[in-house]
């Protein structure tokens, strides 16, 4: 997540003097393979935008803003879609930045070194644990505990609000949410706690060699110190969560349509591309999911963006550069 | 002790408490998982899955990052075309790179590792599956270098940078051209530096890439070590090592001998 | 308080040696009681240990108000180990020990709440280490945390602080701009600065010109001088001319024990133990 460049080491070419051959070679390819990752990325969105032209030759702008999916007539709309998408990783990340941070401030702050190390590399080990298996464990014990326990006490608090009204079937946007939430805990706390670690530790002492208290010199100086970084763990997961495939797919329902319930079923566009892309038999149902996959590809790019935004806006002024 | 400082003291217990809740909260949820894993057989749950979905074209909607983990094979096709793309492109971000068309790379690069698996799975599909008319150990692996490719290149990039300008300058005074510089003084100094500590140093750059990208590779690295023992067929028991330090190897320029245990 | 650290008995008049065979420090030997009444800061039988290693024995020193006292010694001879005790600060450290006692205007630190110890004592350390926040946020932060902006301005502090660590002429068109913006020398200023606004009676300072230049380092040493009158200072170093400039008496530092603290013009001129004659004249260290 970065913009800033710092170039280190002269400048690759100097065009005043001669370089080395050896020079000229290692720069040479080494900037073809930089310019691979450029070439892959943009390679990436021409086949999206390509396979997915009859779609969008057919729907236009409407897509994004449709409600309709219906295979059968061969109408398609993109919006239950990025409504459960955005609807569960938000709510995802509601849950697990506060107690991910929070965590990762324990284990960097607090924590016994050994301790510290033997959690985060547990925590890690997680996030590698493919994802089709937390959607099992949310099947066998999240949406009956859903169903049977959470839904009922909330609705018997606050039953009358629309977002807790209507039926609970235990598999929806809420179930869904708080998975997400467990999957992405490992990548806020681990990147959180890099960043925190990585806060110079004479700036704790400065803190509190001024009489601050251990948590006003950790919230005041090293969370600020580390706001990249922990900005960079929110972005970081944001992404893993809208991406989100199996899990996702088992737990929310799998419903086109847009309820303002988070009881209610409802679909993501990972969930929906990875359940019907087998099955879309029609050239539109195929392109229709494949600009979904475009949709999906649109929305990384705009968080990426806001990232890098925000990274612009809080380096300003008083922040240490370099 | 002032009303002032009781008030502060009790702030600062009452948050330092909270903060270890959260982490026993999501710590024990995470034990939670990892005992149901192993209570209920990690390995064969994971295999089941593989071999219940081998449908020919749709195999790519499945879930791809479920299926690239099945597959040694897919392992060493990804590290043998993601390692070295990442690599030499971390080189040229890190050493070689102008600042602008840095920036357009570090931020494409960015954007690669933010895109979800699905649509690198399309990808594959579009670009390999439907031209070769079936689904192959090559299109999982192009798939899992293109996720494996800008984790490999920002890692590098951050452990180049990492090693003292003096160390350069060093080589650079006693004649050394630029890429014997590279080839023989900054990348094994990044190699060899101990990374357990880096936090404690003050980063060249605090843009937060270095804290976003080492956990990341740490995690394709357990990644690639599950995978190992999920596939561990046979014949890919021999083959296991060697795999995983050259997936190992190329994940953020080198990585000490297999010690997943020590590593924090 | 001023006229009374100005009797003669305000530093130990006579150089006291420490002597191997002696249990008893050289400062608590003679002189004690009457030292006592007029010390601010006081160390007795300080033992620290990092985990196994012992690092300080049996150190007892004591530092007058309003004076300057400059810790001298090789590298790793415990002097900074000694000062970050003065106000706590090594509490961070895990797996550290401490014994002994160290009061401040007679009272056990260790009695205090710990935040009121350390804005008591500031602290300014080896490299300059603003917040990356702008200067005016940096010098007011401490004054902020310990509520002490009732009744004035912010920006009076800031002014008063910045003056009197010299750097209001440099700062104060830039107070809103980054600390990073400034040099080293200044950023080490603003952290005198910053240490100063929450008005602190004693103030330690750590090799604070170990990364500065010559001129950086005069406006720091006259610095220090000028702010004698207003709080007791304890300066480590290890530039020996330093301390000959700066300090009213300096303590000098060998293998975790305090080996002689004296008056600086004894020290240097008229040492009374052969290490410290051995250091000062630059047989080792």
């Amino acid at each position: 997540m970065a913009t800033s460049s710092a170039a280190i080491g002269p400048a690759g070419k100097s065009a005043s003097r001669r370089q080395p051959f050896g020079d000229e070679v290692a720069y040479a390819v080494t900037w073809f393979f930089a310019t691979l990752i450029l070439g892959l990325t943009l390679w990436v969105v021409f086949e999206l935008w390509t396979h997915s032209s009859e779609s969008i030759s057919k729907f236009g702008f409407h897509f994004l803003t449709t409600k309709l999916w219906n295979p059968v007539t061969d109408e398609f709309g993109a919006l239950p879609f990025i409504y459960g998408t955005v609807l569960t990783s938000v709510l995802a990340l509601l849950i697990s930045v506060p107690v991910g941070v929070g965590a990762a401030i324990y284990l960097s702050e607090l924590a016994p070194t050994k301790l510290s190390n033997a959690l985060t590399f547990l925590v890690e080990l997680l996030a590698a644990v493919p994802s089709v298996i937390y959607g099992l464990m949310a099947i066998f014990t999240l949406v009956p505990l859903m169903r049977d326990y959470i839904g009922p006490a909330v609705q018997a608090v606050a039953g009358k609000l629309p977002f807790f009204a209507g039926h609970v079937y235990g598999v929806g946007y809420l179930t869904a949410a708080l998975i997400l939430a467990i999957m992405i805990f490992p990548y806020i706390i681990s990147v959180s706690r890099e960043a925190l670690m990585s806060v110079p530790r004479d700036q704790r002492e400065a803190a509190l060699a001024l009489g601050a208290t251990k948590w006003e010199s950790t919230w005041q100086v090293v969370v600020p110190y580390a706001r990249l970084g922990i900005l960079g763990s929110v972005f970081l997961a944001l992404a893993r969560a809208i991406g989100e495939t199996m899990a996702v797919t088992l737990v929310i329902g799998n419903d086109p349509a847009i309820h303002a319930s988070l009881f209610a079923p409802g679909y993501t566009i990972a969930a929906v591309i990875a359940n019907e892309f087998t099955e879309a038999t029609g050239k539109v149902y195929l392109s229709s999911l494949i600009e979904l996959g475009l949709v999906l590809f649109a929305l990384t790019m705009i968080l990426n963006a806001a990232a890098q935004l925000l990274i612009v806006l809080t380096t300003g002024k008083g922040t240490a550069r370099g | 002790m002032t009303g002032r400082n009781k008030y502060r003291n009790a702030v600062n217990n009452v948050m330092l408490t909270l903060s270890g809740i959260c982490a026993a909260v999501t710590v024990s949820m995470l034990f939670v998982i990892l005992a149901y894993l192993v209570y209920n057989g990690f390995s064969s749950l994971n295999l089941d899955f593989f071999t219940q979905l081998p449908k020919p074209t749709g195999q790519v909607g499945g879930g791809m990052a479920n299926a690239i983990l099945g597959s040694a094979q897919v392992v060493l096709i990804a590290s043998c075309f993601g390692l070295p793309i990442g690599f030499f492109a971390g080189i040229y971000l890190a050493e070689f790179g102008g600042k602008k068309f840095c920036m357009l790379v570090r931020y494409m690069a960015d954007l690669l590792n933010g895109v979800p698996s699905i649509v690198i799975g399309i990808f594959a599909w579009t670009v390999l599956v439907v031209p070769m008319h079936h689904f192959s150990a090559l299109a999982g692996g192009m798939a899992l270098s293109l996720m494996l490719i800008p984790i490999t290149a920002r890692s590098t990039e951050q452990f180049l940078l990492e090693v003292p300008r003096s160390m350069r300058e060093g080589a650079l005074a006693l004649g050394a051209t630029k890429w014997k510089t590279i080839a023989t003084v900054i990348v094994p100094a990044a190699r060899h530096h101990d990374r357990h500590d880096s936090g404690r140093r003050p980063h060249l750059r605090r843009d937060g890439a270095a804290a976003v990208y080492r956990p990341q590779q740490r995690i394709l690295e357990h990644r690639i070590f599950l995978a190992d023992r999920n596939a561990a067929g046979d014949d890919f028991h021999s083959r296991r090592c060697s795999l995983r330090r050259l997936a190992q190897a190329g994940l953020g320029g080198g990585t000490c001998p297999a010690d997943d245990g020590a590593r924090r | 308080m001023v006229s009374t650290s100005e009797t003669k008995m305000a530093y130990p008049p006579e150089t006291t040696a420490y002597a191997p065979e002696n249990k008893m420090s050289p400062t608590s030997t003679e002189g004690t009681k009457s030292a006592t009444a007029t010390a601010k800061l006081r160390a007795a039988n300080v033992n620290f240990h990092y985990g196994s290693f012992h690092a300080l024995h049996d150190v007892s020193m004591e530092f007058q108000e309003n004076k300057v006292t400059a810790l001298i010694g090789p590298s790793g001879c415990g002097k900074s180990t000694f000062l970050r005790n003065l106000n706590r600060i090594n509490e961070t450290l895990r797996d550290t020990r401490l014994e002994g006692e160290i009061t401040l205007d007679g009272q056990n630190i260790m009695d205090f709440d710990i935040t009121e110890v350390r804005r008591r004592v500031g602290m300014v350390f080896q490299r300059p280490n603003p917040f990356p926040k702008s200067i005016f946020e940096n010098i007011i932060y401490g004054p902020k945390i310990n509520g002490m902006l009732k009744g004035t301005s912010a920006a009076e502090i800031v002014e008063k602080s910045l003056r009197r660590a010299a750097l209001w002429e440099e700062a104060k068109d830039k107070l809103h701009e980054s600390a990073y913006a400034l040099s080293g020398g200044q950023q080490q200023r603003l952290c005198i600065a910053r240490a100063l606004a929450v008005n602190p009676e004693v103030l330690l300072l750590d090799e604070p010109c170990s990364a500065l230049d010559p001129i950086a380092t005069a406006k720091i040493e006259d610095l220090l001088v000028s702010l004698k009158d207003q709080c007791t200072i304890v300066i480590v170093t290890h530039n020996m001319q330093q301390a000959a400039r700066v300090a009213d008496t300096t303590g000098f530092f060998l293998m975790g024990r305090l080996i002689e603290h004296a008056k600086t013009d004894m020290i240097f001129k008229n040492p009374a133990c052969k290490e410290t004659e051995d250091y000062i004249t630059g047989r080792f260290g």
